[in-house]
């Protein structure tokens, strides 16, 4: 009896899982051709540092995002990037725009609601090891990004 | 000399995919189908080196593949988290649940339901699909050390096929060397306790309960992102 339960309740799982999957998901179509819209809320032009997930957030990408906020908490105020979550399940045409292969940071600049400069951060993957060098190696790479010093 | 250097670290990569615990679940799945031939210990070493092989194969083709540019990186890596993963959940839910005996497949009178349970439990070609299909389930740590770890690699010392079957290896021989342990330390016991056939029925069942197990949390994750 406990055996045909268990059946019933799997089966009805794997099918829940299936109608899942078979419904349709959102909208998929590409940006426009003017540009990625900006993501960070609310919207000023400006350097924004991007975080770009999947549906799994493993412990060392929860410390990608970590080291980066505290990053960018100890950067002074005045021209300090934005940090903006983006669930790239939900929105896969990010990943799409910036070619993203992994969980990964990405530089923007946002201007006019759009980004008009990018530059993805695969290389955080090999900072995750020790949180001063992540910032130190953050902040560095954000200078190079800005506008003044391209 | 570049090209041992490249080779040293495409096995160290490998490792670390192996030994993380991002992909402790698939790592799992494999040591509980791998471990469970506990009745014939040939069985159990052939089905683990069947298993290394097809990882390598997996790994090492899809590294030609993306470093001749056949296809591009992003949309590999997009196709797998928008798919692959999604339907590994309740793949992985079906097969333990036949693993287990909770279902009995009825198809035709030449695929029975107990040649199929047999099959299923048994058929040498399951150790290598088995491999093959868990390659490609890329979690975030195993992708950022295979995109973005491995390919540059590979691509700068020219030699994508042995750099990626290097990692290949490096990836799937631990886990296929702890199940062969693990089967053949059962095995012994086994034979001193004379109880081969009922270990090999249990094993049968614990095999199919961590898959169904995995299943749910990977159809938990990707398919109703429940976290």
């Amino acid at each position: 009896m406990l055996k045909r339960i268990l059946t019933v309740v799997l089966l009805a799982f794997v099918f829940a899982c299936v109608i899942v999957l078979i419904l349709p998901r959102g909208e998929t179509v590409p940006w426009p051709a003017d540009g990625i819209p900006a993501a960070s809320q609310p919207q000023t032009d400006g350097i924004a540092v991007y975080y770009l997930h999947g549906a799994k957030n493993c412990p060392e990408c929860a410390t990608i995002a970590h080291f980066a906020q505290a990053a960018l908490a100890a950067m002074p105020p005045s021209g300090r990037p934005r940090f903006t979550p983006i669930d790239t399940a939900r929105e896969p045409r990010y990943a799409a725009a910036f070619a993203m292969t992994v969980n990964t940071l990405v530089l923007v600049e946002e201007r006019a609601g759009v980004v008009v400069r990018w530059r993805r951060l695969d290389e955080v993957w090999r900072w995750i090891e020790d949180e001063t060098s992540f910032g130190r190696n953050l902040a560095a790479t954000i200078t190079a990004f800005a506008p003044g010093n391209r | 000399m570049e090209l041992a250097v490249a080779i040293a670290g495409a096995a160290w990569l490998g490792l670390m995919a192996t030994a993380s615990p991002c992909p402790l679940a698939t790592n799992a799945a494999a040591l509980a189908f791998l471990g469970r031939r506990v009745g014939d210990p040939r069985a159990a070493v052939i089905g683990g080196l069947l298993f290394v092989l097809a990882q390598t194969l997996a790994f090492a083709g899809l590294a030609v593949v993306l470093a001749w540019g056949l296809l591009s990186a992003p949309v590999v890596a997009a196709t797998i988290e928008q798919h692959l993963n999604r339907i590994l959940g309740p793949v992985l839910i079906l097969a333990g649940m036949v693993l287990a005996g909770l279902i009995r497949p009825r198809w035709s009178k030449a695929f029975s339901a107990e040649r199929i349970q047999r099959q299923v439990g048994s058929g040498w070609w399951w150790a290598p699909i088995l491999g093959f299909v868990l390659a490609f389930a890329f979690c975030p740590v195993t992708a950022a050390l295979f995109f973005a770890g491995l390919l540059p690699l590979a691509v700068k010392a020219d030699a994508p096929l042995a750099i990626a079957a290097t990692f290949g290896i490096a990836a799937a021989a631990p886990t296929t060397v702890l199940a062969l342990v693990l089967s053949l330390a059962l095995h012994r016991l086994g034979v001193i306790a004379g109880a081969i056939d009922r270990w090999e029925r249990w094993a049968g069942i614990v095999t199919g309960t961590v898959f169904i197990l995995i299943g749910i949390g990977l159809a938990l994750t990707y398919v109703f992102r429940v976290w």
